[in-house]
């Protein structure tokens, strides 16, 4: 196994690492604001970036420590029975780490997300804040609701920032976003390869940055790397191709624990990930743009919020074969309910198709212990197993 | 998935458990809510052989619909929740679900649809109509159930902030879910009976803002544990005409009780608000330590107070039961944590004469749970102790009697002390 920079010898992953490791508090951020910019932290992905953006501000993804940590003040407010990312986001902001933020923009996504932002609201007071309805299904009702929200979100936000947000600065903003898709697209597919030139937990260390800087600068970078992966000579093996499912995941150590077992991790259905860039904004004729933001949103590559689950399901199998995995590891944060609530079902689904599925309760910012370690291990010899058993 | 067993044993025993007290409470307004119970649960259990058509729903969809449609309802939650409060075992249910893979930080209500479902406690239904109030386990445990029942449903998508496209759009899934219910059940809506259960509806709200005035009174006549019985009634049974005869009959009992200056407590020395549900298997402990030391829960805001007189308007009756939802107050604790939801807990404690509050924070809950610094921190605001008890709705392992009785007790000392 090698690592881009290794192999390149540039300092292409280098980048990407620096803004995640310096986060909340990056450079791109700091230069940001010194120019009079402002900086809306956003939660879950159905909050549309492209809105924002459109109106002057940069969005960046409010996640929490991205290491396992004691949350002694996330616990005090949010109980224990909130998900620890709720209570590892609110933390931090509560200790002034997200003192970068001029609004909070959330969505009803779920119990997690709207306790947090609740208190988020009331002890962290960020001068701006909204949280939005987001509906739990698709169709031309549940649209025109969520629509709706989103209006009400560009006029606030046009009257906290002065401006207006026109229709030629939300087409930009798509198509900057849009780009942005695509091109992390074009990363997954050098994934499908036997041999990807790209590990999982590299990978997740790209993604995380894309939500954290701007997207004019992040977009050229991406491309660049990706002229260098597809000439590489990194040849990533492993025994098993594995993907990853379940609740939102930011630390790439938990997928390198996976791989350091020999597991090939090869794509995955996470929020900060797939769910994250899948499915561009489609314009449908003359439309509003921001109704085709409206639609986006709502029938993107589903969270496990929505329903009906079988539509999540179908998308994860659609992954599995296109891929070709051998492995599922289902990662679910304590207390994020719908994805818990969702295994057997998926479980059965997956066995029809032979796929064994590895579930772990995990703590938010796990770097993947021991144990965890032991049962991938677990599973992957079952894969290995299997597969001698069909020859 | 399929179910495993089949057995109406537990329904059989909350309806021999509601007869009995249906009796036991002869002549008083108990008798008719036990006598609704019993019937209720019968009904479902015998819809099959009568030919009905049920509908498995979770927590406040509004039952006005399914009544003036005559089909027949089952409330998935609280058909779990009732076993637990008869003292009717639901380990092997809970047990059930740990095997299906259903995680422990499920709430155990949720659990435990899962275990009846797949044990075949719980009787078939022929649709499902779910939401996502209050919480984000309504919606997958209305999914499981169709899984389990291979019946179609319908996802009644409650939005989260009250605007007036949020009211417009609470009316057309309204429309749809009846559209959805007239296809799968071949009822047709009964309008005029919508009607008449709006003004049924009317009356029962405006009797539970009389009861929960009498409340105020000390000493206060209500025993604590019959705040629950307004849920069950609501959630259950809103707008029956026997309803009505209950709250009236409560009315009468507890107005002859202020009148004759008699409380729950004799001496009462402390008020208490409470916050929210208490473990259902340990309700009679509870009111028993608080009778002992003449403590009673006069308030729970976040449960039982239908807030202002709101007028439903029998001429539009599916706004009516639109706006009679909106009202209804756990809902406070879907909707955002703002004035709204908080004032009346700050203007509760004025109003009822409150020394203390007790919050029962339910394991698995993470509407309620995540609550509790808001509430102790404006409750402190006001000068009243907040006390907190960890528990579990229904896992009767998690706490036992005893521990409660110890913790109460020691409240109950901090607030005599003041
Ligand atoms: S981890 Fe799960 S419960 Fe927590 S905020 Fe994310 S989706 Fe919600
Ligand atoms: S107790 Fe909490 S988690 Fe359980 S059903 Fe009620 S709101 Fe949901």
């Amino acid at each position: 196994m090698g690592s881009i920079t290794a192999e390149t010898g540039s300092p292409l992953l280098d980048r990407f690492r620096e803004v995640n490791s310096t986060f909340p508090e990056t450079a791109r951020i700091r230069e940001f604001r010194a120019s009079g910019g402002k900086v809306f932290g956003w939660l879950c992905t159905y909050v549309p970036e492209e809105l924002v953006h459109a109106a002057g501000a940069l969005p960046v993804r409010i996640t929490g420590y991205q290491q396992e940590t004691e949350l002694d003040d996330g616990n005090a407010y949010l109980y224990i029975v909130s998900c620890s990312f709720s209570r590892s986001c609110f933390q931090m902001g509560l200790r002034g780490k997200y003192s970068c933020l001029d609004g909070v923009i959330a969505g009803s996504t779920c119990d997690g997300a709207r306790r947090l932002f609740d208190h988020w609201r009331r002890y962290i007071k960020t001068p701006y804040s909204q949280l939005l309805s987001v509906p739990r299904k698709y169709n031309e009702s549940t649209l025109e609701l969520y629509y709706q929200e989103i209006l009400d979100l560009k006029k606030n936000l046009e009257n906290y920032l002065g401006i207006s947000v026109t229709d030629e600065s939300l087409l930009n903003s798509i198509s900057l976003y849009n780009k942005s898709r695509e091109l992390l697209e074009r990363l997954y597919a050098l994934r499908k390869r036997p041999e990807p030139p790209i590990s999982g937990a590299e990978t997740l260390e790209v993604l995380n940055a894309s939500f954290r800087m701007p997207k004019e600068i992040y977009n050229p970078w991406l491309e660049e790397l990706l002229g260098k992966l597809k000439v590489s000579e990194v040849k990533h093996r492993g025994k098993a191709r594995i993907m990853v499912i379940g609740s939102v995941l930011n630390n790439p150590a938990f997928i390198k624990s996976i791989e350091d077992q020999g597991g090939l991790v090869v794509t995955d259905e996470l929020c900060t990930s797939v769910r994250y860039f899948s499915d561009p904004v489609v314009r449908e004729g003359a439309e509003p743009p921001l109704k085709a933001i409206a639609r986006r949103y709502l029938t993107n590559f589903p969270c496990a919020r929505m329903f009906p689950s079988s539509e999540r399901f179908d998308r994860i199998i659609e992954l599995i074969r296109n891929y070709k995995v051998d492995g599922v590891v289902s990662q679910n944060i304590r207390y994020c309910v719908h994805c818990a609530h969702d295994l057997p079902l998926l479980k059965a689904r997956l066995k029809e198709i032979g796929i064994p599925v590895l579930a772990l309760d995990i703590e938010y910012g796990t770097s993947g212990s021991g144990q965890i370690q032991t049962r991938v291990q677990a599973l992957l010899e079952m894969i290995e197993a299997n597969r001698s058993k069909s020859y | 998935m399929i179910s495993s067993r089949t057995s109406s044993d537990k329904i059989n025993q909350l309806i021999k458990c509601m007869k009995f007290l249906a009796r036991l409470y002869r002549n008083q307004g108990h008798t008719h809510y036990y006598q609704m119970m019993a019937d209720y649960f019968t009904r479902v259990r015998d819809a099959r052989q009568n030919g009905d058509f049920v509908v498995a729903h979770t927590i406040f969809f509004p039952v006005e619909i399914l009544r003036a449609m005559d089909i027949v309802p089952m409330h998935l939650e609280f058909t779990g929740s009732l076993m637990s409060l008869f003292g009717i075992s639901t380990n092997d249910l809970l047990t059930r679900a740990a095997e299906m893979g259903l995680a422990p930080e499920i709430c155990s209500a949720h659990r435990l649809i899962g275990g009846a479902l797949d044990t075949g406690v719980l009787p078939p239904a022929d649709a499902v109509v779910c939401s996502n109030l209050v919480c984000d386990s309504a919606i997958k445990t209305g999914e499981l159930t169709m899984e389990y029942n291979h019946c179609p449903g319908f996802v009644f998508d409650y939005p989260f902030n009250q605007t007036e496209a949020a009211d417009e759009f609470i009316i057309r899934e309204l429309h749809d879910v009846i559209e959805f219910l007239e296809k799968v059940s071949g009822h047709k809506m009964d309008w005029n009976k919508l009607s008449e259960v709006v003004v049924e509806v009317d009356k029962q709200l405006a009797l539970i803002r009389r009861i929960n005035e009498l409340c105020k009174t000390v000493p206060s006549p209500f025993q604590p544990q019959d705040f629950l019985k307004f849920l069950v009634v609501d959630y259950m049974a809103t707008g029956m005409p026997v309803i009505t005869r209950y709250l009236e009959g409560l009315v009468s009992e507890l107005s002859e009780m202020v009148a004759a200056g008699k409380g729950f407590a004799n001496p009462e020395r402390l008020r208490l608000m409470g916050l929210m549900i208490p473990p259902w298997h340990l309700q009679g402990d509870i009111d028993a330590v608080l009778k002992e030391h003449g403590a009673v829960i006069v308030y729970y805001p976040n449960l039982c107070d239908w807030g202002q007189e709101m007028h439903l308007d029998p001429e539009k009756p599916l706004e009516s039961v639109a706006k009679k939802l909106a009202a209804c107050s756990p809902m406070r604790m879907f909707g955002p944590l703002d004035e709204r939801a908080l004032n009346p807990v700050i203007n509760g404690v004025k109003e009822y004469k409150i020394n203390g509050a007790v919050n029962f924070a339910h394991l698995g809950c993470r509407q309620m749970g995540p609550t509790l610094k808001i509430y102790k921190d404006i409750l402190d605001e006001q000068g009243i102790p907040v006390l907190n008890i960890d528990c579990d709705l229904i896992d009767a392992t998690v706490t036992t009697a005893d521990e409660v009785r110890n913790k109460m007790e020691q409240f109950f000392e901090l607030l005599e002390d003041r």
